[in-house]
């Protein structure tokens, strides 16, 4: 009895602590759901009938949240959480195998809708010209029914397929032109395509290096692509090096291509504040934007599924042993100090921040 | 391996058979059952094993999946109605489960597991579940027991037609044909089946159907035996399958998946007594299988697939030395051959000796002791044993306890896949020990098992250092658990009571991680009570399932029952038999594996005829 009010007191002081803090400020932010400011985990989850999860963990670390999604909505999003993608306010999770996109609110989790037709083993979005623009691989072993599906936002309708190459993976907008790595789906790629948002035509298709899988636009407009090349293993006996390549977005020409090391082959990349961020599934190596060679020595040597990074902070998922729970680690960028570690979902892949 | 090692079995195996070939042959008869059937009889000294009955087989003759659900201590994982179908057997995995067909094991030499809905269910005399791990008898793969389909060819005039014609709910179709024509000469067996279903259930709960879940199987079956004296038999074992699946939905995720696969299993048989106590039996067999998946089951252009050929030659000396002593002496020769889109093309040849006693030191204390050592080219295979003791306490009474070797070795997926296969996996191991009580009274029958399994070196697919998933000996488990069966009958004036109740506890942990084994129920119990009176039948089936662990994910436990009637028009020279099975019900809702569900209430007409 008094240790339970004692703890009541205490909620409560700190409650009105907390408001006076609030109103010191001469422009309280209201926050503009349960989840905004704070870190949005996808969780994949179970590949045979399984959905997919979201964690939130509230930017002081106090508030930490699992399935977020699924208790809002008393639904599941679907198998697979490949991942979502930011339009305003707008979360659209992508759902792999459960070939679905549920839309919702990012800051509330609340859903909208949902898109269900015209989505075959639909992979990443991006926003361009009021449009959104869906990679998908269609069935995984033919290579003749790949495209990008044009979502009209105003009615959450997929309107119409741009047929494109085997294996269309992450998308990135760069004004009113799309660019979409073509890591091959169960084969291997080694182009990009570029997409005109106005006309819904692929304009052109770039060689890059084999394997190209993330994009992002450096400072100067520049399209940078990670490709991560082939390992050597005994059924591929010959390694190919992994690469960095920059896209020209005014000629659409590579300008740079740095080859990687023999042995290295990061699979995924984050550009924050003029720093290129490279993982592989142990370590992560750290590069300026303007560097000329590749970086020697990691940064951080942990066990690495999804990367990003944010307001000099490395976020690293852990999916562990595939079949319980991750983690999520949170690094200094600038001293390499692991700041916290969270319990999240199974399987996380991607970090987002509200 | 020590060549000493070699030597020793090569040793033992032509010793036996020069021995013998120096006597002088006497005339004897051959006993009409099935040797591998009589390995588990004579030669498992300390192991318990179910029999499933004709009558239980008929009733649930839809699927092996159904029959051995209700029946057995085996968990099934069914991808839902009719789908992919793993076994788990005493907290094990769904390759620790061992197939045998007539004596020989037929686990999926791609994946090492049996798909339990792409066996016929109308094919066998004899079906025998055996608890607990059997690899010196029945190789690969058996460790949390044995499910054995046995053909019986008997040299006894008889001639007899059987059809069985069943329609059900969702269009569930199953007709087969049992033809037998035999003398003392001779015995010919033929057998067809068809099973076909919309399988279009509603999913209890939620606006979702069963819309990708259709399936077609037909099996040819062909047994044929010859007395070609008193002295030599030969026997041919024939079982062709054919699957055409759709691979159903999931609460979360729709499907347009397709399957299709063919087993073919052939087997013959020489018999060779050489006196009335020794018998040289030679097998030559030949094993297909070819599966064929599709991503779009609308576009039957684009497939991924994977066969196998498996050439089989055994040869297998009895020799019951008094009627004490028994032993069993088997040189066996394997030449697989794995082809498949996903792992190029790999042989592999396996030479096996397995060396068997079976001793009854006194009247009432008896043991067995079995030894096996396999040779192969891609690995070192373990020594394997078992040792069984059973004493007789009273005509009451029974106590037994074994303790056995087992193995699973990498399968053609696990070595060769590309990409992720390891070629320097070592052969799962696993250790046992088996404590088993029997009482039987008049009426009624106990049986309870106290089991202790420990693996080690277990295969796990997990990614690798460059992302890739590949498998590694890694894992360790211990499984520990009881299982409880009770039989009682009655007959009272004209009626006839039958009750049987299974319960098992598991208890299966990872031993790096201190958690429990995904798929595995702690608790499961199945019972049936059968009533009969003159032309009158009537049963109640019943399956309780604890909760299961997937991953994150907790399956929740259920209950389901089935309740059916069956009349026979006995003044009818067939005596035809008709039915009613309702299955499921209390319309529960249910799933087997994670959020795959199974239908509620639905019905059955079961027809009967023999002529």
């Amino acid at each position: 009895m008094n240790f339970k009010k004692t703890v009541f007191l205490l909620a409560t002081a700190g409650f009105l602590f907390a408001s006076c803090d609030n109103n010191n400020d001469n422009e309280p932010a209201l926050p503009k759901g349960n989840y905004d400011n704070g870190i949005l985990i996808a969780n994949e989850g179970a590949f045979s009938g399984g959905t997919g999860t979201v964690n939130f963990i509230s930017d002081d670390y106090a508030v930490t949240e699992e399935k977020i999604y699924n208790k809002v909505n008393n639904e599941n999003i679907g198998t697979i959480l490949q991942s979502i993608g930011f339009n305003n306010d707008d979360a659209y999770l992508i759902s792999n195998v459960g070939n679905k996109i549920a839309v919702a609110d990012r800051f509330s989790m609340k859903k909208i809708t949902e898109i269900t037709g015209d989505l075959n083993n639909p992979r990443y979005i991006a926003f361009a010209n009021g449009k959104g623009f869906v990679t998908n691989w269609g069935d995984g072993s033919d290579p003749e029914d790949d495209y990008i599906g044009v979502i009209d936002l105003e009615t959450n309708i997929v309107v119409s397929q741009i047929l494109v190459a085997e294996g269309p993976e992450q998308i990135i907008a760069n004004g009113n032109f799309l660019y979409v790595s073509h890591k091959g789906g169960f084969g291997s790629g080694n182009t990009v395509s570029v997409i005109n948002a106005t006309t819904n035509t692929v304009v052109t298709s770039i060689a890059v290096g084999d394997i190209p899988d993330e994009l992002a636009i450096d400072t100067s407009g520049n399209v940078l692509v990670s490709c991560e090349g082939k390992a050597e293993t005994s059924w591929n006996p010959t390694e190919v090096l992994g690469s960095l390549v920059t896209i020209n977005t005014t000629t659409n020409e590579v300008s740079a291509t740095l080859n990687f090391a023999s042995g290295f082959h990061p699979n995924s990349m984050v550009l924050n504040e003029g720093n290129i961020y490279l993982a592989t599934s142990n370590s992560v190596y750290k590069m300026a934007e303007t560097a000329t060679s590749i970086p020697v020595s990691a940064i951080i040597n942990t066990t690495v599924y999804g990367i990003s990074v944010n307001e000099n902070k490395v976020y690293i998922t852990d999916a562990k042993n595939f079949q319980d729970n991750g983690s999520l680690k949170i690094f200094d960028a600038s001293t390499s100090t692991e700041l916290q570690d969270f319990t999240v979902g199974l399987i996380p892949g991607k970090i987002y921040f509200n | 391996m020590g060549l000493n090692k070699i030597l020793f079995f090569a040793f033992c195996s032509i010793f036996a058979s020069n021995l013998h070939s120096q006597k002088d042959t006497v005339v004897v008869n051959l006993k009409a059952f099935s040797l591998s059937f009589s390995k588990v009889n004579d030669f498992s000294k300390g192991y318990s094993s179910i029999l499933i009955t004709d009558s239980l087989v008929t009733r649930n003759i839809r699927s092996l999946t159904d029959i051995l659900k209700f029946n057995s201590f085996i968990y099934f994982k069914e991808n839902g109605l009719g789908m992919v179908s793993s076994p788990s057997f005493r907290g094990t995995s769904a390759a620790h489960t061992a197939v045998i067909w007539n004596g020989i094991n037929i686990n999926s030499q791609l994946n090492g597991q049996v798909d339990f809905n792409a066996i016929s269910s109308n094919s066998y005399d004899k079906i025998t579940v055996r608890s607990g791990g059997g690899s010196v008898l029945f190789g690969s793969g058996a460790i949390g027991g044995t499910v054995h389909l046995d053909n019986l060819i008997n040299f006894s005039k008889e001639e007899k037609h059987k059809v069985l014609a069943n329609y059900g709910s969702f269009n569930t179709q199953h007709i087969s044909y049992d033809y037998v024509k035999s003398n003392n000469k001779s015995f010919l067996n033929i057998g067809l089946g068809y099973n076909k279903s919309e399988n279009d259930f509603n999913y209890l709960g939620s606006n979702l159907t069963n819309e990708n879940g259709s399936y077609l199987n037909y099996n040819f079956d062909v047994n044929y035996g010859y007395k070609l004296n008193e002295n030599h038999q030969l026997k041919i074992y024939s079982n062709t399958f054919f699957g055409d699946r759709n691979l159903s939905r999931t609460l979360n995720a729709p499907s347009n998946d397709g399957y299709e696969d063919i087993n073919s299993k052939n087997l013959l048989e020489w018999n060779f007594a050489l006196s009335s106590k020794e018998v040289i039996t030679s097998r030559f067999s030949y094993i297909f299988e070819k599966f064929k998946y599709f991503d779009n089951n609308k576009n039957k252009s684009i497939f991924s697939d994977g066969n196998t050929q498996r050439k089989i030659g055994q040869i297998d000396y009895n020799n019951s030395i008094s009627r004490k002593l028994k032993l069993n002496a088997i040189l066996g020769f394997e030449s697989i051959d794995a082809s498949g889109s996903s792992f190029g093309s790999s042989t592999r040849n396996i030479l096996s000796n397995i060396l068997s006693l079976n001793h009854q030191l006194t009247k009432k204390l008896s043991y067995g002791i079995q030894i096996r050592q396999d040779i192969q080219n891609d690995f070192e295979s373990p020594f394997l044993y078992s040792l069984g003791i059973e004493q007789q306490f009273n005509q009451n009474y029974t106590l037994s306890i074994n303790t056995s070797k087992n193995f699973r070795i990498p399968t053609f997926n696990d070595l060769y896949w590309e990409p992720g296969g390891n070629i320097n996996l070592r052969p799962e191991a696993s250790y046992q020990f088996e404590i088993g009580n029997v009482i039987s009274l008049k009426n009624i029958s106990l049986q309870v098992n106290g089991f202790y399994i420990s693996s080690s070196d277990l295969i796990q697919w997990i990614p690798n250092a460059s992302g890739i998933w590949s498998p590694t000996n890694t894992n360790e488990t211990r499984n520990l658990g009881i299982e409880f069966s009770a039989n009682y009958k009655t007959s009272i004036k004209d009626y006839f009571i039958t009750i049987n109740a299974n319960y098992s506890y598991t208890d299966a942990k990872d031993l790096e991680t201190n958690q429990q084994l995904i798929s595995v129920p702690k608790n499961r119990l199945i019972g049936l009570i059968n009533y009969q009176r003159k032309n009158w039948s009537a049963f109640y089936q019943l399956l309780f399932n604890d909760d299961v662990q997937f991953l994150v994910d907790t399956i929740p436990a259920f209950q389901v029952s089935n309740i059916g009637v069956t009349y026979e028009l006995s003044t009818l020279k067939s005596n035809p038999n008709i039915g009613f099975v309702i299955n499921n019900i209390h319309n529960t809702k249910y799933q087997n594996t994670l959020n795959r569900p199974m239908p509620g209430i639905n019905f059955q007409i079961t027809t009967t005829i023999n002529f």
